[in-house]
């Protein structure tokens, strides 16, 4: 998948710093010489001549320096593991040695790396080519560009942040899903979910008597031999309802975390995909280090607008940010789909929030049992049991409330996992289309 | 070894060196608390080349009265200019040490570097000698022969170092 390239470009003046040598030089240089001055000791001063030397040449330049800089990106949008062309062009006036950095990268590493190191030699113009691969879903600035320019012999060096690098758009693969969860109060508009309410659809709902103007081919021909008058099938029309995926993107950085997240957003975008097809309004809450709520809509400006929150969301998850936590109302009706591992007590207390409040509420729980390491030593089998332990307890308060819960695996297929997460909603007495 | 420790190891070598030397070579009847600043410019060495920021002000300070002290003795005094390239040397070791910290340091660019300090030192010590012998000159008050050996040195440094127009 890709884009056009995109680039960013700006103009820095770097304005000088002194090297650690520049204070001592001139202290000894002017400190000798003022020693073999007031002695009238001329043999002194052959001390003061190297650093003299050094002090000359280090400071024939010391005025700022111009540096203009671009980066291009070869793309603006790639999927998880694509990897991305890009071009790092720097210039400025004089020969310089340089040195170029990027970090402060996030969810992209450049090869193996995380960070970007370039020196090159007495040159005016830097052009490097790199190779970045997406790792991780979200939308990721391409990070922080330093540059540090010396001169061979120089006692003062040019340093500073040239700019941010562009943003790249890092799209989660997603799941294949053929099953939809019903939304719990379906809307008037068109869609694939059966209704409480009778009429036009593919699902039956009762047989009754003909009566005039019923359609011909509604008439149940078994129902009509057995009882000898005609009888037709009624049936649920099809409607949309509203869906909110609720999506747990807490990161402490590990790469089990990250897995999670991973599949969380793969899942959650399959979702809500499906169910926009099916002419659902849905809508996202990111419960993270902040909240990130989009409303549930339909059509495809909603579509866009929920994959740019969906990698907003991941972006702040990789950058570690935090910016707002705040509880969420979601309108009355509307299917929560939480999406969690349910590793954090504030993700468990919002869903039991929205399940006293009604909501109807069903939740997939990414188990990374499957995907940890088994644990080796007794303290780790220890813990790994209480952490089993106390993710059912979880689970078991999610279930005591009617709360219809499945455990998803962080590899694998997530279509078992839907369908048994309708089972689950049909046993907790909830309507499944 | 890196080439940090290596450059690190040079720095305060060439820093002992020179204090070495000139304890050695000279005459002075405070060779003692000679002795004692030298070694703690040796020492102060050690901070510079780890604790940030960088300052190689303490060392070179406390390194340089064991070579002023040479100047009591006619016989000896041929030895400051050498001496004092050494500790140039040192210094700049001790820099250089400064740059190639972190792992993708460039072992190229460690090379580039010391080179660079031999061409330095290189110069700096026929500026020393020549300047050395410029103070003996009978034909010129010895302060004054200074000054214009070392502007003589001074100019001959800028042109060879200016980078050509292109």
């Amino acid at each position: 998948m890709s884009a056009p390239a995109i680039e960013r470009s700006t103009t820095t003046t770097l304005t000088p710093a002194r090297d650690g040598r520049l204070v001592a030089y001139t202290v000894v240089t002017f400190g000798v010489l003022a020693a073999a001055l007031l002695m009238g000791e001329a043999a002194l001063v052959p001390l003061a001549i190297p650093f003299a030397l050094a002090l000359a040449l280090g400071l024939r330049r010391t005025a700022p320096v111009e540096v203009t800089a671009r980066v291009t990106l070869f793309a603006d949008q790639v999927l998880e593991g694509d990897e991305v062309e890009g071009l790092l062009e720097m210039s400025w006036s004089g020969d310089f040695d340089a040195h170029a950095v990027i970090h402060r990268l996030r969810g992209i590493t450049i090869g193996a790396r995380t960070d970007f190191d370039e020196r090159v030699d007495a040159i005016e113009r830097l052009e490097v080519p790199f190779r970045i691969t997406a790792a991780q879903w979200g939308r990721h600035s391409l990070g922080e560009i330093w540059l540090r320019l010396t001169l061979p012999f120089g006692l003062v060096s040019w340093t500073g942040r040239l700019m941010v690098g562009p943003s790249l758009r890092v799209l989660p693969g997603a799941e294949r899903l053929n099953r939809l969860l019903s939304p719990d109060r379906s809307r008037t508009a068109w869609g694939v979910h059966g209704s409480t309410r009778l009429g036009d659809g593919h699902d039956f709902a009762e047989l009754r008597p003909y009566v005039p103007g019923d359609r011909v081919r509604d008439l149940n021909w078994a129902a009509t031999g057995r009882h000898r008058r005609p009888i037709v099938n009624r049936h649920h029309p099809e409607v949309s309802g509203d869906v909110v995926i609720a999506l747990d993107a807490r990161d402490d950085g590990s790469e089990l975390a990250r897995r999670i997240l991973t599949r969380t957003a793969r899942t959650a975008w399959a979702l809500a995909t499906m169910h926009m097809r099916a002419n659902d309004r849905v809508g996202l809450v990111g419960l993270g280090r902040s909240t990130r709520w989009l409303p549930p809509a339909g059509g495809r400006l909603a579509k866009y607008m929920l994959m740019e929150t969906l990698l907003g969301i991941g972006g702040e998850a990789a950058d570690g940010v935090t910016t707002s936590r705040r509880q969420v109302d979601v309108p009355a009706g509307a299917l929560i789909i939480g999406l969690t591992p349910l590793h954090d007590d504030d993700t468990l207390l919002t869903l039991l929030r929205w399940r006293a409040r009604g909501r109807s509420l069903a939740v997939i729980v990414i188990d990374p049992d499957d995907a940890t390491a088994p644990a080796a030593t007794p303290s780790e089998r220890l813990a790994a049991r209480l952490w089993g332990l106390e993710l059912d307890a979880r689970i078991a308060a999610l279930r005591r409330r009617g709360v219809a819960v499945v455990r998803a695996p962080v590899d694998g297929s997530m279509g078992p996992v839907i369908s048994g997460l309708r089972r689950a909603r049909q046993r907790s007495g909830r309507r499944v289309g | 070894m890196t080439l940090r420790h290596a450059l690190a190891a040079a720095s305060v070598s060439a820093l002992a060196g020179a204090v070495l030397i000139a304890l050695a070579a000279g005459t002075s009847p405070h060779r003692v608390w000679l002795g004692i600043s030298g070694l703690l410019g040796v020492a102060l060495t050690f901070p510079s080349l780890v604790t940030d920021p960088r300052d190689l002000l303490p060392a070179l300070v406390f390194c340089v009265p064991p070579v002023i002290a040479l100047a009591g003795d006619p016989g000896t005094t041929w030895l400051i200019g050498p001496l004092a390239v050494l500790l140039l040397v040192g210094a700049e070791l001790g820099a250089a040490s400064w740059e190639a910290e972190g792992k993708r340091a460039s072992r190229g660019a460690g090379v580039q570097r010391t080179r660079r300090i031999g061409q330095l030192a290189a110069l700096s010590l026929v500026g020393a000698v020549a300047v050395t012998f410029a103070a003996r000159l009978v034909w010129l008050e010895s302060t004054v022969a200074v000054v214009v050996a070392a502007g003589a040195l001074a100019g001959l440094a800028g042109v060879t170092f200016t980078p050509a127009k292109r």
